[in-house]
This record gives structure tokens, C-alpha cells and sequence, in this order.
């Protein structure tokens, strides 16, 4: 019987492998704009580019995020870039104004691969054809070197200033998260409210749960931004 | 006697209610699909409208592939006829579509392989443009075509589930059909500089 347990266990285990592999990563905690999963970067580094693109989000609300990731689980990388584009909603919802530089390092075996993906909001701002250049002349001829921090530097200051004149922050994109957040601890303190009126101690459950508007608290936006597959790739 | 008929009354009431929003339900997912169709279709034609441009300028410096030319023009031809109105969407519909589609798709792979011949043509700034703006409209098309197998299989279970299937029996919601998976028929091949 035991047996029968463990190979009922291998058998679904090994059914669920496929499925976990497809999985697209979560962004890292507390949420940043460069996630730099593959280390290709110095602490000191991220945190150059990190600045950067967090000013440039609180000046014009558009979304540039940087990955570097070691292995696209057998996607190709324009279609692992849109998934996790959209999984992740990069750029503002009514915008849709995100930015997304893929990285995959290279290794032995593999050449190393570069996607810039545009959100749906940026296809005009940012054609096909310019993000191609831009991996051509700022990004290629930097990581050939083994320059990445200057070749990331370099492409997200092109990208920046094509992208600068589409859109810019407005008021209204930085209160929507802060007053949710207030709105939603209003509701539930009416609730723990309410609860603990009608049954003493039965409101207990409710302080459990995670605080859903704490994910967004290290933007100024919400995200959810879509991309449509615009962008080039490269690689080096 | 006249307290039954007011709960059989209210039992309808219910029922009515539950009927126009499953109904109206069914139309928002049904107009997502037809969205999503209508970026499909955009994608595709966007790939078709520049197509000229790029055949254009391959001729420019590869004049004697006239084979290859006439045969991109010809297939684009018939792919600019078989349009597909969302209203016939049916399996057998889409499959047409798709071929006529990905037939394109292998004439342009044969068109690029062409113009790995010819160094000056792979050297030309407007050419390398036309080549990101092709690779880029693929992968727009496989974007849109994911986000609308999706939009058709949220449907499809909808309208599959009870007691929502009730209301299709009334009304007429067809099932959608789905872009089949063919990874190498979209894909064109990946140039090296």
C-alpha cells in the first residue's frame, strides 16, 4: 500500500514538473525596478540603475524594468518577455507605458540573449526599429566586453529620452494607491468592527491576512500594463 | 392559495434576474472574444500591408530571385482575400485562415534566406529596419493570437458550464474556435550579422 502511495506521488509529481517549469518568476520583494535574478550586476550597480529608473518613474509614470534571468525555461525570448510583461503589468494601466530590457547571460553553451519589449502605450514612441538600434549600438558592443552595467546605462537613457516626450506624471496616478490603501484599512477596521460587536473574540481571523496595498507601496503606480509583443531582440 | 402564487412569482422573479445576468454575461465575454479577434486580425494585416516595402527593397539588390518575389506576392495575394468576419468563426474557418497565413510566413522565411545572399543587401540600413519591424509583427501575432485563445477558452467554458449552458440553449452562443500551436510555421528563422 505504501508502495502504491509513493508511486501515485512520482507519477503526479512528475505530471506537475512540465507545468512548474513554464512558470514565470515573481518579481522580487519589496518591489524594484531592477531584478537582476542571473547576478550580472555589483550591489552597487543596482542600485546606480535602480536609482535612476525610479526617478525617471516619478517624473514621467513610465515603467522601465530591468531582468536578467538564466534560463527561459525553453521559451524563445520575445514570448518569455511578453508573458512576463503581462504577468508582471508592466507600466500604468491606462497607459500602458512600461518598459522591459530582458536579459539572459551568457553561458558555455548558449550566446547571450537581449530583448527590449514595449508596452502597447510606447509602440509609437519606441518602433521595432529603434529599440533595434539601440541593442545594436548601446547594448551589443558594451556586453561584448563584459560591460554591462555602461551597456544597461548607456540604452536606458536612449529609451528614456524617446520615451520622455509620450508621457508624464500626473497627480492622479500617485493618490489612486495611497487613498486605496487608506480605504481598504478603513474597510477592514469597519469590519473588525462590526465582527467583534456581534460575537466577542470571533474577529480574530481578520488581522491575518496580508495587506494587499502594502505590494504597490514602493511605486508610485499600480502597474498594470500590458504589452502587445512590440520590440526587438539581439544578442551577443 | 395566494401566498403560493406570490412565492412562485418571486421564484420566477429570481429566476429572470439570474437569466439577464448570465445572459449579459455571456455577451461581455462574447465581445472579448470579438476584441481579441480584431487584434488578431490587425496584427496580421499590418504584416501584410508591409510586405511591398520590404519586397521592394530586397529587389533592389537581388534582382535575380524573381522566383522568390512572385511567389511572396502571389501568396500574400490570396492570404489579403481570406478575411475571416468573427461571425464565422468556426474550426474549419480558422484552419483555412491559418494556413493561408502560415503559408505567408514560409515565403518570407524563404524570402530572408534569399537575402542572406547578398552582404550589401544585409549591410542596408533599410533593410535591417523591415527585418526588426517583420520579426517584431511576429511576435505581435503571437501575443495577439495567445491573448485570444484565451479570451476563446474562457468563453468556451462559460458557455460549457451549467446552469449558464440553459441560456445557450435559448439564445445562440457558439463555441470559438482556437489558433492551433504551430511554432514553426510563425516563426521566422533568425538571421545572424
Amino acid at each position: 500500500m505504501k508502495k502504491l502511495y509513493i508511486i501515485l506521488i512520482v507519477v503526479l509529481s512528475s505530471m506537475c514538473l512540465p507545468l512548474l517549469a513554464q512558470q514565470i518568476p515573481e518579481p522580487m520583494q519589496p518591489p524594484r525596478l531592477v531584478n537582476d535574478f542571473a547576478s550580472m550586476l555589483t550591489s552597487g550597480e543596482q542600485n546606480l540603475l535602480e536609482h535612476k529608473l525610479r526617478n525617471y518613474l516619478d517624473t514621467t509614470s513610465t515603467q522601465l524594468y530591468i531582468v536578467t534571468i538564466n534560463d527561459f525555461n525553453g521559451d524563445n525570448i520575445a514570448d518569455y518577455a511578453s508573458k512576463l510583461f503581462n504577468k508582471w503589468e508592466i507600466g500604468q494601466r491606462d497607459k500602458n507605458n512600461g518598459l522591459l530590457i530582458l536579459i539572459k547571460p551568457k553561458n558555455q553553451s548558449q550566446r547571450g540573449e537581449i530583448f527590449i519589449s514595449t508596452g502597447y502605450g510606447l509602440e509609437g514612441a519606441i518602433p521595432d526599429a529603434y529599440s533595434k538600434q539601440i541593442i545594436s549600438r548601446d547594448i551589443e558592443p558594451a556586453f561584448i566586453q563584459g560591460q554591462y552595467y555602461q551597456g544597461l546605462d548607456k540604452s536606458t537613457t536612449t529609451l528614456m529620452n524617446m520615451a520622455a516626450c509620450e508621457y508624464t506624471a500626473d497627480d492622479e496616478n500617485k493618490d489612486i494607491p495611497i487613498s486605496g490603501v487608506i480605504l481598504f484599512a478603513l474597510l477592514i477596521i469597519l469590519l473588525l468592527f462590526i465582527v467583534s460587536k456581534n460575537s466577542k473574540g470571533g474577529g480574530g481571523g481578520f488581522t491575518r491576512g496580508g495587506f494587499p496595498g502594502s505590494r504597490f507601496g514602493g511605486f508610485g503606480g499600480f502597474g498594470g500594463g500590458r504589452t502587445g509583443g512590440g520590440g526587438s531582440r539581439g544578442g551577443w | 392559495m395566494k401566498k403560493s402564487i406570490i412565492i412562485i412569482l418571486a421564484i420566477l422573479a429570481v429566476i429572470v434576474l439570474w437569466g439577464i445576468s448570465a445572459y449579459n454575461g455571456l455577451v461581455k465575454l462574447q465581445e472579448g472574444v470579438e476584441k481579441s479577434w480584431a487584434d488578431v486580425e490587425n496584427q496580421y494585416q499590418r504584416r501584410l500591408d508591409f510586405i511591398p516595402n520590404l519586397v521592394n527593397t530586397v529587389k533592389g539588390y537581388a534582382a535575380h530571385e524573381q522566383q522568390t518575389f512572385t511567389q511572396v506576392v502571389e501568396v500574400r495575394a490570396k492570404a489579403t482575400q481570406l478575411t475571416l468576419k468573427v461571425d464565422d468563426l468556426t474550426d474549419e474557418n480558422l484552419q483555412k485562415y491559418q494556413q493561408a497565413q502560415s503559408e505567408l510566413s514560409s515565403a518570407l522565411s524563404r524570402l530572408l534566406a534569399v537575402s542572406e545572399n547578398y552582404p550589401e543587401l544585409k549591410a542596408n540600413e533599410n533593410f535591417l529596419q523591415l527585418q526588426a519591424q517583420l520579426e517584431g509583427t511576429e511576435n505581435r501575432i503571437a501575443v495577439e493570437r495567445r491573448n485570444f485563445n484565451n479570451a476563446a477558452r474562457v468563453y468556451n467554458e462559460k458557455i460549457r458550464r451549467f446552469p449558464t449552458s440553459l441560456i445557450v440553449g435559448i439564445f445562440k452562443f457558439d463555441r470559438k474556435p482556437y489558433f492551433q500551436a504551430a511554432e514553426e510555421a510563425r516563426r521566422v528563422p533568425e538571421v545572424k550579422f
